[in-house]
C-alpha cells in the first residue's frame, strides 16, 4: 500500500521541555511503529505551518492533516469552544479531565466534526491561568480594581477582566514581554507554562494562584484524512493521540501543581487564596461571562457544559 | 514540487518579472504540479504572511521619515553635520556618513536614505570635485547604515519570521554595529581622500555656529531619542512608537517648521502607501515560497547537513555568513529575510548561539547585499539618481564593501557588540 | 438618427473615454490608499492615548488596523506598478535589442494578467470558504478581510491593462518630490 504522510503542526518551540513537542514526538513514534511506517508523521513545531486561523483553515481544507491548537485558535473556526473560557469551572485537574473525557466531550467533538470537518481526538491542558502583575499582591477581587491587564484579543477575556474592575488591553503575545517590561500594562494572565516560555517572571513581581481558567489544547485531525485511513491505521492514530494526551496532561499539570515552587524560585511573590476567596472571584466573574456565552455562543452549549461540570465534580 | 519552485523562481527573476510576482507565481506553479495541497493556500498565505500587527511599524516608520523630509529635515541635519565634520580631510564624505547616521535614527529603509539624503549629498560631493562614481558609491554605502541603526524595516520583518527575537531587542542590538559601520566608512573615506587629495569643505567652524546649527537640527535629533526612549522606557510598543513618530512629524511640520501642507501630507501618505504595498507584496508572496520550503523540509535538511560539517558555533556563524553573503548577491533583502531566516534561525538553537547575535549577523550581512552586484537595490537607486553606469558604481563601492565586511567579521567574532546593549535594557531570553 | 461616426474619430473618442476613466480610477485608488493609511495611524495612536488618558483601549483597533494594512498592500499593488515601485531584475532586458526587450515586457505584462486572474479566482474561493468563520476581535466574517486578496488582484489586473503600453515602454508615473531641497 502507499505510504501516507501526516503533517502535524503545533505552536511550541521544538524543545524537549515543551509538553506539546514531547507529546508530538511520542505520537510520531507510536503511529509510525504501529503502522509499520505506512503512516509517516512530519512535525511542524513553533507555528512553522502558520498562525492560529491559518492552521485551523489548513485542517478544514486538508492542507494539514493534524494539529494541536489552543482554544483561541479553535474559536476562529468553531466558536463554541469559547464555553471553556467560562471562569472558575473546575475544582482541580481530575475534575477537568473527567469532564473532557465524558459524554460532553464526545458530543462536543461530534458537533464540531459535523460543522467543520475537523475531528477532535482529545483535550489536554494548556495550563491553569492566573493573574500576574507588577503593582501589588492580589489577595481579593478588590485588589484587581484599576489594574491594566493584558489579554489576548478575545471578548471572553475582556468580559472576565472587566467584571473584576480591571481594564483590559489587547496586546499581541509577541509584544507582551516588551509591554510588561515597559509597564505599558500592569499585568497579564497566563499559565505557568506560558510564563516560563516567555520568561514573563522577569517583568512581573506578583502572581496570585487564582486559577480562573483551565485553558485547553485540542488534538485535531482532518476528518476526511482520518476516514481514508484503514481501521488499523485509525486505531494507531487514536492510540497515539491518547498517549500524547496523557504525556501532555502530565507535564502541564506537574508544572501547574508546582507553580508556587517554580515561580518563587524565579523571584516572583506568589499569593495563594483560599476556597472562600475563589468563591468570591467566581461570584463576580462567572455571571457576566456566562451571560456573554449564552448570547454569543448559545445557551445549549453553556448548559451542556455546566451540567457536565456539575456531574464531574461529584 | 521543489524543482518547479526553483526553476520558476530563477526564470522569473532572470526575465525581469517583478520579484513579488515571481515568488507568488513560482509558489502557485509548484502547488499545481504537486497537486496534493489545496490551491487556496496561495491567497491564504499571501494574506497571512502580512497579517501581523508588528508589520504596521513599516508603513508608520516610512511615513514618519517622509513627513520629516517634507519638513525640510534633511537640510537641517546636513547643515549641522557640515559644521561638525566638514573641515576634516574628505570633509563632504564625512558629512555624508554622519548625515546618514543621524537620518538612520529616523528612517527604517536604506532605499529611502539613498533616494533622500544620499542623493543630495552625492550631488554636493560631485559639485565639490569628488570623483563622480566615488561620490555615488559613498552615498550608497552610507545608506546601508539606515537599517542597522534603529528603526529598521528589515529588523521588523526578521522578528516576524523568528520568534526567538523581538523587534525591540533587535533595535537595541543594532545600535553598536550601526555606529561601527559609520566609523568604518568614515575611516575608509579618510584613507581614500588622503590618496586622492580630497580636501576639507571649509575651515573649522566656531562653536557658536555649530551650536546654532545644532539647535536647528534639534527636532530631527529628538525623533530617534523619542522612539528609542519610548520603547526602552516602555511608554509604548514598537508599532505604537512608529505611530507616535508619525504624529510627532506632523506636529513638527505644521507647528515648528510650518512647511507641511495638507497636500504634502496627502502626497506623503500616498507615496508611503505605495512603497509599503510594494514591500509587503514581496513579503506576502515570499511567505508562500518560504512556506513551501518548510513543507519540503528544506530547513531541517540544511540544519542536519551543517551539523555534519561542524559543531563549533563560530564556524557555523562563518559558514552561515558566507552562504548569506552569496545569497545577498542575487536576492533582494526582503525576500531573502523571509526565505532564509526560517531556514537558518533554528541553527542558533542547535549550536547554542545567542539568537540576537545570530540575527544581527544576518541582518548586517543582507544589508551589505544591498550594495553588492548584480542585485543591489541601493546601487540601482544611486545609479538611476546619478545617471552613472551601474557597473562603474559597483566597482567604486568595492573598497567600502570591504570596510563593511570587516565590521561584519568583528560582529561575528564578538557577540557582545550585538548583545551588550539589549542585555543592558533587559532584552534577553 | 445620427450620422455615422468615422472609425478614427470613434477610436479617439474611445481613447479619450478610457483616458478619463483611467485618471478617475487612479485618483479613486489613491484616495482610498490615503484614507486607509490615515485610519491606521489614527487607530494605533488613539490606542496609545486611550491607554494613558482614559485607562482603556479599543480591543478591535489592533485587528482593524492590521486588516487595513493588508488592504493597503493589495489595493496599492497595481497603483505601485504605475509608479514603477515593484523591484525587478531588468538586466536581461537591458542587454536585448529594443524590439525584443519590448516583446519580452509585453509577455511579462500578460503573465501578470494571468497570474492575478488566477489569484482573484482563488481569493474569492478562499473568502467564500472562510465566510462562516469569525475574526477574533471584531467578530465579523473572516471572509471580509480575505476579500483584500481577490479585489486587490482585480484592481492590479485593471491597472496592467490600462498601462499596458506604458509598462512595455517602461514609462511610469512620477511622484512629486517631498523634499523642499537644500537652498
Ligand atoms: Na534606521
Ligand atoms: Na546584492
Amino acid at each position: 500500500a502507499q505510504e501516507k504522510v501526516l503533517k502535524y503542526a503545533h505552536f511550541q518551540p521544538a524543545r524537549d521541555d515543551q509538553p506539546k513537542h514531547r507529546a508530538a514526538l511520542a505520537f510520531k513514534e507510536h503511529v509510525e511503529r504501529a503502522t509499520n511506517g505506512q503512516v509517516k508523521v512530519q512535525i511542524f513545531p513553533a507555528g512553522q505551518f502558520g498562525k492560529d486561523q491559518e492552521t485551523m483553515e489548513g485542517l478544514r481544507l486538508g492542507t494539514l492533516e493534524m494539529a494541536v491548537a489552543h482554544d483561541g485558535a479553535i474559536a476562529t473556526v468553531h466558536k463554541p469552544i469559547g464555553v471553556l473560557g467560562i471562569p472558575f469551572l473546575f475544582n482541580d485537574h481530575a475534575h477537568a479531565w473527567r469532564v473532557y473525557d465524558s459524554k460532553w466531550g464526545a458530543d462536543f467533538a461530534e458537533d464540531m466534526r459535523k460543522k467543520t470537518g475537523i475531528r477532535m481526538l482529545a483535550l489536554a491542558d494548556n495550563g491553569i491561568r492566573h493573574f500576574t502583575n507588577n503593582a501589588r499582591p492580589i489577595r481579593s477581587p478588590d485588589d484587581m480594581k484599576g489594574l491594566k491587564i493584558r489579554i489576548q484579543p478575545s471578548p471572553v477575556f475582556k468580559a472576565l477582566v472587566e467584571s473584576l474592575g480591571a481594564s483590559a488591553s489587547a496586546i499581541p503575545w509577541a509584544e507582551l514581554p516588551t509591554a510588561l517590561q515597559g509597564r505599558v500594562v500592569d499585568g497579564q494572565e497566563n499559565s505557568v507554562t506560558n510564563i516560563l516560555a516567555a520568561s514573563l517572571f522577569q517583568y512581573q513581581k506578583h502572581i496570585t494562584l487564582n486559577g480562573h481558567v483551565y485553558s485547553v489544547h485540542a488534538y485535531l485531525i482532518n476528518d476526511r484524512f482520518f476516514a481514508g485511513l484503514t481501521p488499523d491505521q485509525q486505531r494507531a492514530v487514536l492510540d497515539g493521540a491518547k498517549i500524547a494526551r496523557d504525556i501532555h496532561r502530565k507535564m502541564t499539570s506537574d508544572q501547574d501543581l508546582a507553580a508556587k515552587k517554580i515561580l518563587s524560585e524565579k523571584g516572583m511573590q506568589v499569593t495563594e487564596i483560599d476556597a472562600a476567596t475563589v468563591a468570591a472571584f467566581r461570584k463576580l466573574a462567572q455571571p457576566p461571562v456566562v451571560a456573554w456565552a449564552n448570547q454569543e455562543i448559545g445557551k445549549d452549549y453553556v448548559d451542556a457544559l455546566l451540567a457536565a461540570v456539575k456531574q464531574g465534580g461529584s | 514540487m521543489g524543482l518547479v519552485l526553483g526553476l520558476a523562481f530563477v526564470i522569473g527573476l532572470a526575465v525581469g518579472l517583478p520579484i513579488a510576482v515571481t515568488m507568488g507565481l513560482a509558489g502557485l506553479l509548484a502547488l499545481v504540479v504537486d497537486g496534493k495541497l489545496s490551491l487556496l493556500s496561495v491567497p491564504q498565505r499571501f494574506f497571512n504572511g502580512i497579517n501581523s500587527f508588528a508589520l504596521l511599524a513599516i508603513p508608520f516608520f516610512i511615513l514618519a521619515a517622509d513627513l520629516m523630509t517634507a519638513c525640510g529635515i534633511t537640510t537641517s541635519i546636513l547643515r549641522f553635520t557640515n559644521t561638525m565634520v566638514g573641515h576634516i580631510r574628505g570633509g563632504l564624505g564625512h558629512v555624508n556618513v554622519m548625515t546618514n547616521m543621524i537620518f538612520a535614527g529616523i528612517s527604517g529603509s536604506a532605499l529611502a536614505d539613498a533616494a533622500g539624503p544620499g542623493a543630495v549629498l552625492m550631488r554636493m560631493m560631485q559639485r565639490a570635485g569628488y570623483e563622480r562614481h566615488y561620490a555615488a558609491a559613498l552615498s550608497a554605502a552610507a545608506a546601508t547604515i539606515g537599517p542597522i541603526i534603529p528603526p529598521s524595516i528589515i529588523m521588523v520583518i526578521y522578528a516576524l519570521t523568528d520568534a526567538r527575537v523581538t523587534v525591540a531587542g533587535l533595535f537595541m542590538a543594532g545600535i553598536v554595529p550601526g555606529l561601527m559601520l559609520g566609523a568604518a566608512l568614515a575611516l575608509a573615506n579618510h584613507a581614500i581622500s588622503l590618496r586622492r587629495g580630497y580636501g576639507a569643505a571649509h575651515p573649522r567652524m566656531p562653536w557658536r555656529e555649530r551650536g546654532i546649527a545644532f539647535l536647528q537640527a534639534v527636532p530631527a535629533l529628538l525623533m530617534p531619542v523619542m522612539i528609542i526612549g519610548g520603547i526602552v522606557g516602555g511608554v509604548f510598543t514598537v508599532t505604537e512608537s512608529a505611530a507616535v513618530a508619525v504624529v510627532y512629524a506632523l506636529l513638527i511640520g505644521f507647528l515648528v517648521t510650518r512647511r507641511l501642507t495638507p497636500a504634502l501630507v496627502y502626497q506623503a501618505m500616498l507615496q508611503t502607501g505605495l512603497v509599503t504595498s510594494a514591500a509587503l507584496l514581496i513579503v506576502a508572496t515570499a511567505s508562500l515560497f518560504a512556506w513551501l520550503l518548510t513543507l519540503l523540509q528544506v530547513p531541517q535538511t540544511i540544519g542536519a547537513w551543517i551539523g555534519t560539517l561542524t559543531t563549533d558555533p563560530l564556524a557555523v556563524l562563518f559558514l552561515v555568513a558566507v552562504f548569506v553573503l552569496v545569497c545577498g548577491f542575487f536576492l533582494d533583502v526582503l525576500p531573502a529575510v523571509i526565505v532564509l531566516v526560517p531556514v537558518l534561525a533554528p541553527l542558533a538553537d542547535q549550536f547554542g548561539i545567542d539568537p540576537l547575535h545570530f540575527a544581527m549577523t544576518i541582518v548586517l550581512n543582507l544589508t551589505i547585499g544591498l550594495i553588492t552586484p548584480p542585485v543591489g537595490g541601493v546601487l540601482y537607486i544611486v545609479a538611476s539618481v546619478s545617471g552613472l553606469r551601474f557597473e562603474r558604481i559597483a566597482a567604486a563601492v568595492l573598497p567600502l564593501v570591504l570596510a563593511e565586511l570587516f565590521v561584519l567579521t568583528l560582529i561575528i567574532l564578538f557577540p557582545q557588540l550585538s548583545t551588550a546593549v539589549p542585555a543592558w535594557f533587559g532584552y534577553t531570553r | 438618427m445620427s450620422p455615422p461616426v468615422p472609425p478614427s474619430a470613434a477610436r479617439s473618442r474611445a481613447a479619450r473615454l478610457i483616458g478619463r476613466f483611467d485618471r478617475a480610477y487612479m485618483r479613486a485608488n489613491a484616495a482610498l490608499i490615503v484614507a486607509m493609511m490615515s485610519a491606521m495611524v489614527a487607530l494605533v495612536f488613539a490606542n496609545v492615548v486611550g491607554r494613558y488618558a482614559f485607562n482603556r483601549s479599543l480591543i478591535w483597533a489592533e485587528e482593524l488596523s492590521q486588516y487595513l494594512m493588508v488592504w493597503v498592500t493589495f489595493l496599492g499593488a497595481g497603483l505601485a506598478l504605475r509608479y514603477g515601485r515593484h523591484v525587478a531584475m531588468e538586466m536581461l532586458q537591458a542587454l536585448l535589442p529594443a524590439a525584443l526587450a519590448q516583446a519580452l515586457r509585453a509577455g511579462l505584462a500578460l503573465v501578470m494578467v494571468g497570474f492575478f486572474l488566477i489569484v482573484a479566482v482563488l481569493g474569492f474561493q478562499l473568502a467564500a470558504f472562510a465566510w462562516p468563520q469569525e475574526t477574533p476581535a471584531m467578530n465579523i466574517s473572516a471572509g471580509i478581510p480575505y476579500l483584500a486578496v481577490p479585489i486587490g488582484a482585480l484592481a492590479f489586473l485593471l491597472h496592467v491593462l490600462l498601462m499596458f503600453g506604458g509598462y512595455v515602454a517602461q514609462r511610469y508615473e512620477v511622484a512629486e518630490s517631498l523634499d523642499p531641497g537644500v537652498e
